[in-house]
C-alpha cells in the first residue's frame, strides 16, 4: 500500500525524514527474507533512527532476533534514516551489494535525487501525494497531523498525541519517552522519533 | 476487539491509544464502542492492559473485514498481503505495472485516521468507474469486494462495516488524469470522510515527471516529499518492448 506516502510537513521539518524500504515482489518471495536480512545488516551501519518487520513490530517493540525471525513471515524491512549523507551512502552499499530486491524511499524528492546521483542511480518511479480531500474539518491540527501522517497504516492517533503532550507538561515523562510511545502503535517501522521529538517541542512552546 | 468486564480494573491504561477514539469510560466501566471498533489490533497488540483484560474475539464475516482492512499485519484472504493495498508503484522496476504515457492512481479512503463505512468506499469506487478505468485486478483487496468493476459496485452485505481505510488503485492513460481527478473530487464532497489522493509515474528518460507536471498545471498541489523507486530491482518485465524479460 501507500503507507510511506502522504506524510505532511514543511519543506523545513521534512529535510531529514527519509522512510525507506527493501521489499520483493510476489515472485521474488522464496529469497527474500535473506536479502532483507542483508538489508538489515546494511543499514544498522547508520543507526536509523527506527526500522521494523510489518508481521512483528519495530525497533521499540522488538528485538532484532524477533524481527529477523518475522521475516520469514514477511520479508521486507521498513526503516527511518535521518540524514541525506547516510541514505547516499545506504544507496552506494545496495548499489554495489545487488540484492536484486526493489528499494524504495519516501522524501524530499530535490534531496533524494541528488542523493541517487552521487550513488549513480536513476530514478525509475514516482508517487506523488495530491493530499486530503473530502470532509477535512474531521481532521485534527496540522501540527498533530504532522505526527500521525508518520505512521501511514493510521495506527497512531490523535488521541494518544493529546495524552502524552499532558504527560510531558504534567513532568511524568519527557519528550524523548512520548516520542518512543507514539513510535510503538506504527507496527512497520516508519514512524521517524527524531522528527516526532522536534515536533512535540514546538507545539508545546506554541501552548 | 472486546474488554473482558470481569478482568478490567478500569485503568484507563489503554483509552489513548485507539486510533478512532472507540475505548470509551461510562462512569465507572471501560468499554469498546463495537460500532466504531475497526478491530486495527493496537489495544491488543502493544499489550497495555496490566490485567489482560483485552481480548480478541473471533471475526466472522463481514465483521472480519473491518480487521483486513486496519491490522497492517493481518494478511488478506484474498491477495494473501499484508496490509491495504498492493505493491503498486514500490516494485514497479521489477513488475512493470506502469509504464510511460499512463497514471496510476491510489485514493485511500478514510486516511489519515478518520475511518470509513465500505458505503463510502463503494461511492467513491463508483465515481471512478464512471470515467472508465483499469482497476487493479491483482492484489487489490478493495476490487475482490466488486461485484460489478464496470459500476464499481460492492456486495450489499459489506457496505456498513468501519475499517480504518481501503484503497482503490487503478491506472488510465494520461489524457484522462482531469477527468478522474474532476471526478474524485466531486466524489470528495459527497462522502462523510477524508480521501488521500495519489499519482504513479515511471519517470521518462530524460528523468522528467509528465504526470505531476501536468497535474500541477491543472491546479493541484502536488507534494513537495514523494515516494521514489530507485531502480534497484531485477526486472522481469522489459520496458522497452514490453512483457516479460
Amino acid at each position: 500500500m501507500t503507507h510511506s506516502l502522504h506524510r505532511q510537513g514543511s519543506k523545513e521539518n521534512l529535510q531529514d525524514d527519509f522512510a525507506l524500504m527493501c521489499i520483493p515482489t510476489l515472485a521474488t518471495f522464496n529469497e527474500a527474507p535473506q536479502k532483507a536480512a542483508r538489508f538489515l545488516e546494511i543499514i544498522k551501519k547508520y543507526c536509523p533512527d527506527n526500522y521494523g518487520v510489518i508481521s512483528r513490530g519495530n525497533k521499540y517493540t522488538h528485538d532484532d532476533v524477533a524481527l529477523i525471525e518475522a521475516l520469514n513471515i514477511s520479508p521486507a524491512i521498513f526503516c527511518v534514516i535521518n540524514r541525506k549523507d547516510d541514505l547516499t551512502s545506504i544507496f552506494r552499499e545496495l548499489k554495489e551489494d545487488d540484492l536484486g530486491l526493489s528499494v524504495v524511499v519516501n522524501g524530499i524528492y530535490e534531496i533524494i535525487e541528488e542523493c541517487c546521483q552521487q550513488a549513480g542511480l536513476q530514478p525509475h518511479t514516482v508517487n506523488h501525494s495530491l493530499g486530503v480531500w473530502g470532509s477535512t474539518d474531521k481532521l485534527p491540527s496540522k501540527e498533530t497531523l504532522e505526527i500521525i501522517t508518520m505512521c501511514g497504516h493510521g495506527q497512531v492517533g490523535t488521541n494518544l498525541v493529546y495524552h502524552l503532550l499532558e504527560e510531558i507538561k504534567k513532568g511524568k515523562i519527557s519528550v524523548r519517552e512520548a516520542a518512543e510511545t507514539l513510535a510503538k502503535p506504527c507496527i512497520c517501522g516508519f514512524f521517524n522519533t527524531k522528527r516526532t521529538e522536534s515536533l512535540l517541542k514546538q507545539i508545546l512552546k506554541s501552548t | 476487539m472486546i474488554i473482558n468486564q470481569e478482568k478490567c480494573t478500569s485503568c484507563e491504561t489503554c483509552v489513548p491509544y485507539c486510533p478512532l477514539g472507540a475505548i470509551e469510560v461510562k462512569g465507572d466501566m471501560v468499554d469498546i464502542n463495537q460500532e466504531e471498533c475497526v478491530e486495527c489490533g493496537v489495544c491488543y497488540r502493544l499489550d497495555l492492559c496490566p490485567s489482560e483484560a483485552i481480548e480478541p474475539p473471533e471475526l466472522k464475516w463481514p465483521r472480519v473485514l473491518r480487521s483486513h482492512y486496519s491490522d497492517p499485519s493481518a494478511r488478506h484472504p484474498d491477495t494473501q498481503i499484508m496490509g491495504r493495498g498492493t505493491m503498486e508503484m514500490k516494485t514497479n522496476d521489477v513488475s512493470g505495472r506502469f509504464c510511460q504515457g499512463e497514471v496510476g492512481f491510489g485514493v485511500e479512503v478514510g486516511r489519515p485516521n478518520t475511518g470509513t463505512r465500505l458505503r463510502d468506499v463503494e461511492k467513491v469506487g463508483m465515481a471512478i468507474a464512471k470515467v472508465g478505468v483499469q482497476w487493479e485486478t491483482e492484489g487489490n483487496p478493495t476490487y475482490y469486494l466488486m461485484t460489478d468493476p464496470a459500476s464499481g459496485k460492492m456486495r450489499d452485505d459489506v457496505l456498513e462495516e468501519k475499517v480504518l481505510s481501503a484503497i482503490h488503485e487503478f491506472k488510465t492513460p494520461l489524457k484522462k488524469l482531469k477527468d478522474v481527478l474532476e471526478a474524485i473530487e466531486k466524489v470528495s464532497k459527497e462522502v462523510d470522510t477524508v480521501l488521500s489522493v495519489c499519482i504513479i509515474t515511471k519517470l521518462e528518460e530524460d528523468g522528467s515527471i509528465p504526470n505531476a507536471e501536468k497535474a500541477r498545471e491543472l491546479g493541484y498541489n502536488v507534494a513537495i516529499n514523494p515516494k521514489v523507486n530507485v531502480g534497484l530491482g531485477r526486472p522481469l518485465f522489459d520496458f522497452e518492448k514490453g512483457g516479460n524479460v
